[in-house]
């Protein structure tokens, strides 16, 4: 472990080298891969996020996964069970937001540049879809969101430790769950001076389903008719094998 | 061993898995029952969603159909006329069954509907079980001769077809009427239904039990494979990989199960079984009742 974070330094501080003598960039920031692989032994992963900078100042570095449209129902009670009521449907919402500061987001940057910069669970951009929603039970249903992608861990309560190892280099870790969803990650790293953003750099990441996993999402998806008739022949194949195993053990 | 479901995109223990196959086979052999009404809930419980729950245990019934169907051939006892019936209206039932899965998950009441149905059928069975099991324990000290079926108002019922394996003169509709319920049942349930089928053939169209398993055996290999490609089509939602682990298990599970049910009396299993459909019903029930730890529901995508 200690080993890799060695080596990852290293890669580090010779980006730091080229970039800063080559391209004079106040900002440099590389992953330890830029892919994440679903594989069939997925049960989530750690990735490291290193980079230098020149000259004083805080880093900030949010990551935000690919959009989709979720719909949050209330559960009632209604005639002694529990049953969805009213729901809200919310369009593009980040499947996946984490951020990562070294010290507290809001001792960084005011609070107008955060919400501008969408930084913070309070200004992930999730809006519904209906005008009409009055404003409390927005609020209801945002908040319950939030939560419930905080409970599994595909949003960050609160920002992450980002530790400085001198005035140049910094790195983070981002933890992705076995549940997170595959697409395009975005990646923003500031730099902030004087709470200014000086800065700012776009990391792109890429998680996909490899291999098998992979071929059987597409095969289902794709050729859903096909696969759907090939999972009974399947099936039908292991219960005629299993009976004739059984009579003749 | 972790191993992540394709379809359900989830990481589950793989070890879990086989053990819960292995668990539920072994019931299923001990009690000749399909198990898809036990496995069904489980996978729900363990986090699995309940749309891929529901599709990919009737793919799992396939396969153990398939095996328990064989044995019946040999031995004669399935009335294929009576199977191709209730496979007609299973056939209607299931496809019926799918399209309203599909009306209901759109409406955000899918994962409700299929608990309720778990709770109002088992609830129902496991109580007719119990009694039943209970009055046959009493009853076989006094010997009580078994009477046939009596006439009825479904005897009135035209399309009168002879089923000679089942020794039965009666009308087609009622055969066709039991595999539309049933099939209705198996899509939105994730069951073979044979819990509800079996009963209905003794009871309501008064065949022979010798033949109802292997036949209804029969009747459940069609109904879930249609169901598994319906579900397959228009929901995406059944994972191979999670149907193949719940096989293995399953299969090694049902084999000891058999072999350890030749030791027990059939009153006494049916009872022992009667009781379990009742546990998984209680907690259901429980579920539904008790207030839920976050009053939200979450769904990905919309409508």
């Amino acid at each position: 472990m200690i080993k890799r974070y060695l080596k990852l330094l290293t890669c580090a501080v010779a980006l730091l080298v080229s970039a800063s003598s080559l391209q004079a960039k106040d900002l440099v920031v590389d992953l330890s891969a830029p892919i994440v692989r679903i594989t069939t032994g997925f049960s989530g992963t750690e990735l490291l996020l290193f980079g230098a900078k020149r000259g004083a100042g805080d880093v900030i570095v949010v990551v935000r996964g690919p959009l989709e449209d979720q719909t949050v129902h209330l559960k009632e009670r209604k005639l002694g069970i529990w049953v969805n009521t009213e729901h809200l449907k919310f369009e593009d919402v980040p499947s996946f937001y984490w951020v990562a500061s070294n010290r507290p987001i809001y001792d960084i940057l005011p609070a107008d540049t955060l919400t501008r910069l969408q930084i913070g669970l309070d200004d992930v951009p999730i809006t519904p879809v209906e005008e009409d929603a009055n404003s409390a039970e927005k609020i209801a249903f945002r908040a319950a969101m939030v939560r419930d992608k905080v409970r599994k861990r595909l949003y960050s309560e609160d920002a992450s430790p980002l530790l400085f190892l001198n005035d140049m280099l910094f790195r983070t870790k981002i933890n992705f769950p076995a549940n997170v969803s595959v697409g395009e990650f975005a990646i923003e790293t500031y730099l902030v001076r004087d709470q200014q953003v000086i800065t700012s750099e776009t990391t792109l990441l890429h998680v996909r389903k490899f291999g098998l996993e992979a071929e059987i999402y597409n095969f289902a998806h794709q050729q859903s008719l096909l696969y759907g008739i090939f999972a009974v022949v399947i099936a039908c194949a292991a219960g005629w094998l299993a009976n004739a195993a059984f009579r003749r053990g | 061993m972790q191993i992540y479901l394709p379809i359900a995109e989830i990481s589950v223990n793989i070890f879990l898995i086989l053990g819960m196959g292995g668990g539920v086979g072994f019931l299923s052999g001990l009690f000749g029952v399909g198990g898809g009404f036990l496995m069904t809930p489980l996978l729900i419980f363990i986090g699995i969603p309940p749309a891929v729950a529901v599709a990919t245990e009737a793919n799992q019934i396939v396969a153990s159909s398939v095996s328990g169907v064989l044995a019946h051939f040999r031995r004669g006892n399935v009335d294929i006329k009576m199977g191709v019936l209730l496979l007609i209206g299973g056939v209607i039932g299931s496809s019926f069954g799918v399209w309203l899965f599909t009306f209901l998950k759109g409406l955000g009441q899918i994962d409700l509907v299929i608990k309720l149905s778990y709770v109002v059928f088992l609830g129902i069975i496991g109580t007719l079980m119990l009694i039943e099991s209970v009055n046959a324990m009493r009853a076989k000290k006094r010997k009580a001769g078994k009477r046939s079926h009596s006439h009825n108002w479904m005897h009135g019922l035209p399309f009168k077809m002879r089923f000679r394996k089942s020794r039965l003169y009666i009308s087609a509709i009622l055969p066709i009427l039991i595999g539309v319920f049933v099939g209705i049942l198996s899509a939105i349930m994730g069951v073979g239904g044979g819990f509800v089928m079996v009963p209905a053939m003794i009871y309501l169209l008064g065949m022979p039990t010798a033949v109802v398993v292997g036949t209804s055996l029969f009747q459940i290999i069609f109904v879930t494979a249609n169901v598994t490609v319906l579900q397959a089509v228009s929901n995406y939602s059944v994972d191979i990989v999670l149907a193949l682990l719940l096989l293995i298990g399953g299969v090694i599970g049902a084999q000891f199960g058999a072999r350890f049910g030749g030791r027990m009396q059939g009153e006494q299993l049916r009872g022992l079984l009667a009781l379990i459909v009742i546990a998984v019903c209680l907690k259901l029930t429980f579920d539904l009742v008790v207030p839920p730890a976050d009053p939200y529901a979450f769904g990905v995508g919309g409508h």
